[in-house]
Parts: structure tokens; sequence; C-alpha cells
């Protein structure tokens, strides 16, 4: 799972600086991007840029180790950096063009300034720090991103260019819409502008904290796009260094090739190729040459079993097609991106594939070793992906049909051991994923406890120890345990109070989002059932039931009722399919939260007969 | 702070000799034998190490400096460092062979270096015996952000039972040649066979660092005079693998490690000329960089006494020239200047420079300082017969009231005057000053500061089951100085979600309704929030009886979320300051409400600290008191579930549901 976030597959610079300055603070701060398209022939345009930022520190509440951090792609190169602090320059000393700290990067070539400074920033100080960049294709012009640590005093962006060229903005304005200015009165310039903007307060449950506003430029020319902002711009601008038929010469093993020969369904060919890619290609991440947005050429990756996301998608490709089984491949974003109506490549920053079958499409991810075939890590779930294959590019979003419950657990326990119940725990998708690399890599004192721990985000109340690993399929693992439901049951001299809302449905920060009309966004959706056989000789319970339904977002569910033999069966199901929710859906949801909460406030009694 | 000191430590003078001490350290690439090749029993391996990423089957390491005494004169100042030259040559050999147990370790199953070998081999065993060999030109080439080049290496075919063998020869031709050396004898992974040898001139000197007190690594040196060649040599075998852990000391205090540095040397031109006791070591430090520190001695004065102003107590003086400092002198990179009246005028100077014009202006106010550097635990054990600067790390100001010592970082911005970090007390400091003898003091062990944080809270009801909560939280030494610099480098459109994460209570519906943060901005006082807050799903109201889910709210729980392994502990235990923790607890609940929940007052104590709990009823109120102590201790992972028993996680802290009754009313209704 880890290995998601750092899957960066597309280097297209993020606009620099102002978003990256590390540390936070009262400040005043100015930036001028003027970009210069020059013709170069018959549709095809340059693409050059000087930028001017200044930041004006109005407090000195600020760290010895302030830092600036502009990124230095191969293909967008900087020069003429100059950086003043007071108005005097920062030298060499303090600058460094470094490599980019990715973790899980082996070998790059993007690079990046990091400007520190001879001493701490202080009250009064004013920083400026201007540079050119030159663009090798007018594709890699970046996203430009407001940043939401400071007030803007200015953030305006010019574009010079021929008279056909037509410079055309979207926005995604996470905080609300911002006021700004066009200005296109000179035929061969388009002016952007935002003037005095006030940060926004950080929420919870939201991914832009960080931006106030996120700017996606589309140039075109006499109507046709010159940089690759729609599926089919960025297509022809994509594929023609993509080999859509890839040749395998190597062979796969022969544990593998008997399997296929002897299987005739595509899937369950399919899913022995998948495996096959996931267990033996292990992750590193060779980002040289054009490898930062195209795979390697399979034959490379079979030699060295190693690669990155775009790599063991493309070979699973390959190998897919040398079975006849139709695949394409598709990016996407592990993280949470600004929305548009274009694209940009810098959106995206993992690879899957798709298996495009006549009655149902898949989504693959072989880059995950321990996600089993047919399962997608949550992060990935609902989000757009954009469609790569011969026949063009399309976006599409993940079909958000019910993964089925990922968390179940099953406890029979007496009241006589309440510390003591016998549980099952089964875990599918990303938790199973989750619990597979834990068994595989942990100590384990520390696998104890990082099952532990994901019973623990899900339920309140109950505890679980002593894991056992009990079955292993193909979709699930479960685990035996030992549960302890001594602070679950409540107990005074002669009732039982038993919670009828267990669940960890989310923090109690999610109620600070409730004025606002912003979506909220979690990590994935959410699945859970849990099913309690408590036996309570001597007992009466009257039965009751919760049911919430929130719609498509969420629901829930729990049925409580005491069997003919003195046995206290509770079962609680928890649905919430979506990752992001928004408009009325958000309402509803919030709704249901609250509802949830009062529910909860309630107790099943159960008292001595 | 030592990039700047340590080249005034020695001296290179003339030397008079003609004998040679050649090379005896080979680099040789060991043969392949496919015919020789023996499986490995990964299984085994496996039970063994457990979930270890892999093995050293075998580790070694050669250094050596071989060359001529040359016969000329010459000078040259050097440190830590000496160039290499013609006569004179040094090699650094790495030879090693692990076994790879975990292949998705990108750390173990790539290869890194920051400089280009003179020879390399890297080879690879497949489990099933096939072998691949890699070298220099395998190499992919990386500049690093200072210019310098970094050489990369991902091994292909990596599976489970992957034997890995690097071999890599590197020269330090025309470059500089460590003197001092530090040899970790650990690694992350175990490794079954070690062995470490550092070869020099026989007419060179070593001195070896005591890294315990009286103990050193065992190691052995020999002679080979045909060749005047020493070894130095340690060995050893089945070594286990260093993990940090929580409440663990640094590696340096428990790890095996080898320090030592050459004392006599002549080569070429150069001899060494380094100090041998710390009263020479301190002349030439104050000849080179405090020569200025006398001047303008009426500046600092009239600048002390502006800032003492109204002061009634020496502490309060101190406590003055402190928040002077941070309020208006920054840290910066300059070099150690020691002309204090430039340091003023420009309000900016070095680390050390900060803490010489701390020094001066309490000096002029008549109290008994000192400019001091202080070694740090980190480092681990202060051998006090090895006189080398590089044992010092932190530059700090002493001062000396009628009862106590307080230590000052001065650099530091907003750490009370009060609090010494943990890493440097008790630990030994050398005084820096223009007559010193050479003398150390040390550094007050126990910390000055309380650092502790007290709770409070009231809890009222209301009819509908609505549940506020009044909550104070004082915080006090490191504990405020941690939290103060939180609310500081934070926006203040953030601040309250700062303060929603204080709040005691956070797992239901709950809201803040205000907050008021006092003493954040003076530096040596405690730190109190004043958190008022409201929930609506905290009790439960049933026709008979009202329960009050607790929560959070009534745990006494420092340690947030971290829980500690008391199962597979590795490490010794380390408590690095003596910490307090107190919750207070009144529940307001009517008249006619009567607890039908029993509570036992729980106590827990051990060498550690001591941990309890008491419940009461008093008009109308349940008052919980809880209260943790921890002890600053250092002791054997065998404590560690005392340990456990005092912060073992959440859980074990957590009080259980409470529940009420209300008077009259019939129970069997």
């Amino acid at each position: 799972m880890k290995k998601f976030l750092f899957f960066l597959i597309f280097i297209i610079p993020a606009d620099i600086g102002p978003a990256e300055i590390i540390d936070q603070g009262n400040a005043e701060y100015s930036a001028s991007i003027e970009y210069k398209i020059g013709r170069k022939g018959t549709m095809e345009y340059s693409l050059e840029s000087k930028s001017d930022y200044t930041i004006d520190y109005k407090s000195d509440s600020w760290f010895i180790d302030t830092c600036i951090i502009i990124r230095n792609p191969a293909r967008a190169s900087i020069g003429g950096l100059n950086v003043r602090l007071n108005g005097k320059r920062i030298k060499g000393g303090y600058i460094f063009n470094a490599p980019i700290p990715e973790e899980e990067i082996f070998l790059d070539e993007d690079r990046q300034y990091v400007i520190s400074f001879p001493s701490q920033l202080k009250k009064g100080d004013r920083l400026t720090y201007n540079y050119r960049q030159e663009f090798d294709d007018i594709a890699w012009l970046p996203l430009i991103f407001i940043p939401n640590k400071y007030h803007i005093r200015l953030f305006r962006v010019r574009f010079e260019h021929p008279p056909e060229v037509n410079i055309g903005f979207e926005y995604f304005f996470p905080h609300g819409e911002l006021p700004h200015g066009i200005d296109t009165s000179d035929p061969k310039a388009t002016v952007l502008t935002f003037n005095l903007l006030e940060p926004s307060a950080n929420l919870p449950y939201f991914p832009f904290n960080e931006i106030q506003t996120a700017i996606l430029i589309s140039i075109s020319a006499d109507g046709i796009p010159v940089n690759p902002t729609t599926p089919e711009a960025f297509f022809g601008w994509y594929s023609p260094n993509l080999n859509f038929a890839p040749l395998v010469t190597d062979v796969i093993p022969e544990v593998q090739r008997s399997a296929l020969d002897s299987l005739s369904d595509t899937l369950d060919k399919l899913e022995v190729l998948y495996d096959y890619v996931r267990n033996n290609i292990r992750y590193i991440a060779d980002m040289r040459d054009n490898a930062s947005i195209y795979p390697h050429d399979p034959a490379h990756i079979f030699a060295l079993k190693y690669g990155d996301c775009k790599d063991h998608a493309y070979l699973l490709y390959a190998l897919a097609k040398k079975e006849n089984i139709p695949l394409s491949l598709c990016v996407i974003n592990t993280e949470y991106t600004p929305e548009f109506q274009g694209l940009h490549g810098s959106l995206y920053n993992h690879m899957i594939c798709r298996y495009n079958g006549e009655s149902q499409a898949v989504y693959l991810d072989p880059t995950s070793k321990y996600l089993p075939f047919g399962n997608l890590p949550d992060c990935l779930v609902g989000k757009e992906v954009l469609i790569i294959d011969s026949g063009g590019a399309r976006i599409e979003e993940i079909n958000l049909a019910d993964t089925g419950i990922n968390f179940t657990v099953s406890i029979r326990v007496g009241l006589d051991s309440l510390g003591w119940g016998e549980a099952f725990l089964t875990l599918r998708g990303s938790l199973a994923a989750f619990a597979l690399e834990a068994q595989e890599e942990l100590s384990s004192p520390k696998l104890q406890k990082s099952l532990a721990d994901i019973a623990a985000i899900n339920l309140n109340d109950i505890g679980f120890r002593d894991f056992a690993l009990e079955k292993r399929t193909l979709q699930s693992i479960t685990f035996s345990a030992m549960a302890d439901l001594s602070k679950f049951v409540i107990a005074s001299t002669e009732r039982l109070y038993i919670p009828r809302c267990p669940y960890s449905v989310a923090a109690a920060y999610l109620l600070n989002r409730e004025s606002d009309t912003l979506p909220i966004y979690f990590h994935g959706p959410a699945a859970a059932a849990l099913h309690i056989e408590l036996g309570l000789p001597g007992y009466k319970v009257q039965n009751d039931s919760v049911f919430l339904d929130a719609g498509v977002t969420a629901s829930y569910r729990a049925v409580m009722k005491m069997n003919e033999e003195g046995i206290l069966e509770l079962d609680y199901d928890y649905r919430r399919p979506q990752a992001k929710i928004s408009g009325r859906e958000k309402e509803a949801f919030m709704a249901f939260y609250k509802n949830y909460s009062i529910a909860g406030k309630a107790m099943l009694i159960a008292e001595v007969k | 702070m030592k990039g700047t000191f340590v080249l005034v430590i020695g001296a290179c003078l003339l030397v008079s000799c003609g004998t040679t001490s050649k090379r005896v350290a080979q680099f040789v690439v060991p043969e392949i034998r496919p015919d020789q090749y023996e499986p490995v029993d990964i299984a085994a391996y496996e039970q063994k190490y457990g979930k270890e990423d892999g093995v050293y089957l075998s580790y070694e390491r050669t250094m050596e400096h071989y060359g001529a005494k040359v016969n000329e004169d010459g000078a040259a100042l050097f440190g830590v460092f000496a160039t290499i030259g013609a006569g004179w040559n040094y090699v650094d050999i790495v030879m090693r062979k692990f076994l790879v147990l975990n292949p998705d370790a990108q750390w173990l199953t790539t290869f890194s270096i920051g400089y280009k070998p003179k020879s390399l081999y890297l080879r690879v065993t497949t489990p099933d015996g096939n072998v691949r060999q890699y070298g220099l030109e395998d190499l992919q080439e990386e500049k690093d952000e200072r210019g310098g080049k970094n050489y990369k290496f991902a091994y292909p075919d990596i599976v489970k039972g992957t034997i890995i063998e690097e071999g890599i020869q590197i020269t330090f031709e025309g470059q500089f040649a460590p003197m001092d050396y530090d040899i970790p004898l650990q690694f992350s992974i175990p490794c079954e066979k070690l062995k470490m040898s550092y070869a020099y001139p026989d007419w060179w000197g070593i001195m070896i660092k005591d890294i315990r007190k009286g103990y050193r690594p065992n190691y052995i040196l020999t002679t080979d005079k045909i060749n005047h060649k020493n070894f130095l040599t340690f060995e050893a075998i089945d070594i286990p693998a260093y993990q940090a852990e929580l409440f663990a000391p640094y590696f340096k205090e428990i790890g095996n490690y080898l320090e030592f540095m050459v004392t006599e040397l002549s080569m070429k031109t150069l001899k060494m000329d380094r100090p041998t006791d710390w009263v020479t070591l301190n002349e030439r430090i104050w000849k080179s960089f405090f020569k200025k520190s006398e001047k303008n001695q009426k500046v600092i004065e009239s600048t002390a006494h502006e800032i003492i102003k109204g002061c009634r107590d020496q502490s309060a003086q101190i406590d003055s020239v402190l928040a002077f400092i941070y309020a208006n002198i920054r840290v910066s990179d300059m070099d150690v200047d020691a002309d204090y009246a430039k340091i003023l005028e420009k309000r900016e100077g070095s680390n050390i420079d900060i803490c010489g014009l701390t020094h001066a202006l309490l000096q002029s106010l008549g109290l008994k300082v000192d400019l001091v550097l202080v070694h740090s635990a980190r480092d681990g054990y202060f051998d006090p017969s090895f006189v080398n600067l590089g044992q010092f790390s932190c530059p700090a100001v002493t001062v000396k009231m009628e009862e106590d010592t307080c230590t000052l970082l001065p650099y530091v911005g907003n750490l009370p005057s009060n609090h010494t970090p943990e890493d440097i007390q008790g630990q030994a400091a050398m005084i820096l000053s223009k007559y010193s003898s050479g003398s150390f003091e040390q550094i007050p062990t126990g910390n000055l500061a309380l650092n502790s944080v007290d709770d409070s809270l009231e809890i009222f009801f209301d009819a509908d089951g609505r549940t506020s909560v009044k909550e104070r939280r004082i915080l006090r030494g490191f504990r405020a100085y941690i939290f103060r610099e939180v609310l500081r480098t934070t926006p203040s459109q953030n601040i309250e979600t700062i303060m929603q994460s204080q709040l005691s209570y956070f797992s239901g519906n709950v809201r803040l309704d205000s907050f008021v943060i006092t003493g954040q901005e003076t530096y040596n006082s405690p730190l109190i929030l004043d958190l008022l807050y409201s929930l609506d799903n905290l009790i439960t109201i049933t026709p008979d009886e009202i329960i009050l889910k607790t929560g959070d709210l009534l745990t006494l729980n420092p340690n947030g979320n971290e829980s500690i392994d008391s199962v597979d502990r590795r490490n010794p235990i380390k408590i690095s300051y003596d910490e307090q923790y107190t919750k207070n607890v009144a529940v307001h609940f009517p008249q006619d409400w009567t607890m039908v929940t029993t509570l036992d007052s729980t106590t827990v104590y051990n060498r550690l600290g001591s941990r309890y709990g008491n419940f009461s009823i008093d008009d109308g109120a349940l008052n919980i008191n809880q209260f943790l102590r921890l002890n600053k201790a250092f002791g054997s992972k065998d404590e560690i579930n005392s340990l456990a028993a005092l912060i073992g996680g959440p859980a074990n802290a957590a009080i259980p549901a409470i529940v009420f009754r209300r008077a009259g009313m019939d129970k069997s209704r």
C-alpha cells in the first residue's frame, strides 16, 4: 500500500515555490509568472517562462530551517535563479540542486532547488526570488497553484503568445470561488490576475487545505488544442512513444505456463498472469530517460525482475496481449487531486490495467503485491481513471459497485468470560493486503499489534488479542483471535447495557464540516459486519433494531435479538461505499452521522429474569 | 560548529625519516565456483532470523594507510582529515556477503555509494546456484546536491534466499583521508561474522576511545615488522541487529562501535601535532576564535544593564537576558567571530557566538557563568583521556546560582532557562576561557523544570443528557515548550483545530465552545489551556439508570496512541526525564443519582514510576483523581513490563462506563 504514494509517473512540474515553502505563518505573498509562447512551425509552439516571487514576513514565527523548494524537472529546466533576502543575494552555499527525495524512486533525472537561509527569518524580512524556465515541450506547461498559507497580495500570470493562440483557464477553487480577472485586450497577451486573497482555515476530511486555487491552462491555436488537456490531445501526444503491441520474447516459468494452458476461462488466465507479475516483479523505480512517463520494454522488465507501477502494468498488459486477453493501460491518482473538466498529466501518479471483458470490466493493480485478484486498493475506488489503449484515450470513473464487506467479525462469548470471547476476523480488499503484508514482513508481536490496530480503528470497546491465521483464500484472509468484551458490555447490579452502535464511523472533527458546502473525503470506502453471540442465561431482552439509511452514501443496520437458547445475537452492519461525499449526499451523510450518534446514546438493555 | 572548530586542533610540522610501510590489504575478487555451490537452507535462516530483511553472512572491512616517511621539511595545518598525496596512500576495502530474506527491502537489494570506487564487484547468487556478476561499468551515475556524484545499481532478479556479495575498494589519492574514525560494529540486520581492520604505519600512533567507562570493544593490536605495519583488528560472530525503539537509549549508549583517532603521524612533509591535553586544546580554540571576545566591554555592560532593568534577582536577570537574545539575535551560519558588539549591531550570529554573547552579558552582570562545549549522550560515553573536540557537539552557557546550576542554549528559540535537553544532562562540559586550565564541569543531571501536564475537568449534565465540560490543562517544562512551538508555528486560522485536538474527549459528538490560551508568549511560565466544550452522546438515560460512557474523557494517557511493545523488546529502557501527569475529574451529578458502578482504586508502583487512581463521591460529584509519574531511569529490557504497567497504552488506562441510578425509581418496574 505504501508504495502507491510515490509512483510519480508524470513529472510535469507543478508550479513551484510558494506552495512548497515548508513553514507557516503570517506573510504576504506576490507572484508574477510570465509565459512566452513562440511559434516553431505549423501547430508547433515553444514555451519559456520567467517567474518572480516576493514574500514579506509579518511575524517571526518561523522555524530555523525554513527553506524554499523549487522543482527543476529535466524537461523544464530552471536557469538564472536569483534569491535575495532583504535585498542581499543568497549565494551558492545555501542553494542546492538536489535529487528529489522520493523514498521509493531509486534513480531519477528530475531535481529540485533547495534554498535555505543564512539566518532565521524574522518579522520584517523580505524574500524575493526569480528564475527562468525553458520547456522541452509545451505539453509540460504546469498546473498553477495559489498557496493557502499566505495572504495573497497579487498573483498574476501573463501569457505572451501569437495572435492565433487562445489561452483558456479552468479553475479548481477548493474553498469557494475567488474573484479574479482576465485581460485579453491585447491579442498577443492574456493576463490572469488574483488580488488580495485571504487564507482559509484548515478543514478536517479535506485534502486541499494547502491551496487556495489550482488552475489548468488550455492552449489552443485556431481552435485546435496545443497542450494535451483533452483525452484526444493527450492520446495524440502520449501514444506515439508507447508500443501498444509489445513483444514478449521471454517466457514465464513453467508453473504459470502449465496453469495457463490448463485454463479456458479468460479471467482465470488473467489471474495467473496478474499473480505472476505482482509476486515476481519487485518494486524499484528507475525514472531516467523517458521512464518517468513511459514504461520500460517488457524484455527489460523480465530481465531485471523489477520495475515501477508502469512497468508492472505494462508487463501484465504485454503478457495478456500474448494470451489474447484484452487489457488497457490506465493512469490514475492514489491521492485526491484538483478536479477539472480538462486533464493534465500531473494529475496522475499511478498506472494500472483494465480488463475489457465483453460483459464486465475488471481493474487490476499488479504493483500491489499483496492485493488479491479482483480487488483494488481502497484509495483508487471511485476515482477517475484515464484509459489508454490503441484506439484512443477516455476517462472513466472506477465503478462504485459494492466491493463487499471488507471487515467481518464474529464473536462467541459468555457473560462469565467476557474477556475471553472466541472470535474470527475476515479481511478483504485493502485490509486483506495490509494483513498479508504484515504477516509476511512483520515479527509476530508486531503482526499482533497491527491486526489489533485494524480492529481498534473500526470498533469501539472491543479488544482483540492472540491472533492466529485460520484461513487464507484467494480473496480473503481469516484470523482467529481472543475477543475482550469486558468494556463493551456494561453491567449495573441487575442489568446489562449493550451498545447499539459500536463502529467508529468518523472522528468528532467531522462535525466541523457541517456548515460548509464542500465535499468530505475519506481515504476509501468502508463496509463492515459484526456478529456477536452473547450467552446470557437468566436474562431477558427486549429485541431491538436500528436502521439508518442515507441513500447511496451510507447505511447502518443493527439487529439484536435473544434466541431460545438464551443467546443474544447481535448483528451490526455498516456500509459507506463512497470515499468522496459531496452536495446533497454530504448533507445526507452528516445527518446520518448525527443520527448514528443519537442512536448510540440508547443502549440495548438485558435484565435479570 | 565542528566544521569550523576542528581545523585548529592539529598542526603538522617537519619530519625526517626514510622508512616505508607497504600495503598489505588486498582486493581480490573471489573466484566463481559453480561446482562448489551449496544451496542455502532458507527455511533455517528464516526460522533463526524471523522477519529481518536479511543477514550478513560475512562482513569484512579493511582500512589501510601505507607509504613512506620522506626527508623533507615543511609544515601544514590539518585536523581530522589529511590530504593524501604522492608517497602516502589510503585504501578502504569492504567485502560483505548477505542473504536476502525480504526481496522487497529496497535498501538491501540496491547498491548506492557516494564516490566512485577504485574497484568493485557485485555478485548475485540465486537460490538455484545461478551466479551473475557486475562491476563499475554497471553503476548508474547521479549528481548529488553538492555537485558530487552518487553511483547506484539495483540488483536484478532478487528472490528470498538470494545471496549478494559486494566488494568495494576506495582509494583516496589527492583527497582527504580521515584521521578520526567512528566505525559501527553492529548493523540494522544481524551479522554472522564480522572483521574490521585498521592498518597503519608502525611509526604512527593511534588512540582508542572507551565506549563505556573502562570498556572498549574486544580488539587486538598486532605488528608486522617486515612491512612496518600495525593492525587494529576487531572480530566477532553472531552479532544481533540494532533497531531503535521507544523509551530506548541512543545507539552509542548501548550499541557496539569502535572510535579512535590518529595521534602520531609522519608522512611526506606532515607530522601530527595534535593537542594531547585539554589545556592545549582550549588554548588553541581561544586563540583562534575568541580573541575579539574582550572588545567593547562597555557596550556589553551597558546593554546588559539595560536588559535587566527592574529585575529583582538572578533568575529574573537570566530570564531577561535570554528573552532579549530570543527576541533580538537570530541564528545564522556565520563563522565564529566573538565580536559581540558587532553581533548586537547585526542582530545575528552563529550558535557559538550567541552563546558567547549570552555569556558576556551575564558575566558583565557579575553572575558566575561559563561558556562551555557539552558532550551529548547521542555520542555515547565521554572518555576524558580521549582528547578530541569531536566529543563535544553542543555549545552552551552554564550559570551557577545559589542552589542550582542552569544550562542555557540561547540559540534554541524559546527554550526555558530551567530546561535542559536530556541528551546533555549529566554530561561533561569543557569550559572555554582565556585562562582555562582545561577544566570541565558537569551539566546537572536533574532537569530543573518540572515536566508535567496537569489536567482538571469539571463535567456537568443537563436534563436532556447534554454534557458540558470545563477543562483546564497546565503544561510545564518541555511539555509547555513543545506545545508553545506548535502554537507558534501554526497560522492563526488553524489554532482552533489545534485546540480541538487537545480535548480529553474526541470520540463522539463533541463541540468546542470556547478556548483561552494563557502564557503563550512568556516562554518561562506554565502554558495554560482553558477549554469549554459540550458533548451530546456521553450519557445514555434509561428509565432507571444513567450510563456515563467515559470514552477517553477520564483516561490519563500521556502517551497518546503510542503503545510500547512489551513482547518483542530488544533494547534497554531509558526514561529521559522525570515526568508527572495528573488528571482530576469532577463529575457533577444531580442529588437524586446514586452511583451503581464500583470503581476500584488502582495503584502501580515500581522503580520506573508510579500510577494511581482514586475515586470518591463528595457533594454531588464523583471525583476521580489520577496520577502518573515516570522517573528518569535506565533499566534492562526485562523491565519492559514495569514500564508497560505504567504506560501500556490507552486500553489499559481506560476507565469503564459508569452507571448511576436515580433515587426513588423502582428497579424492577
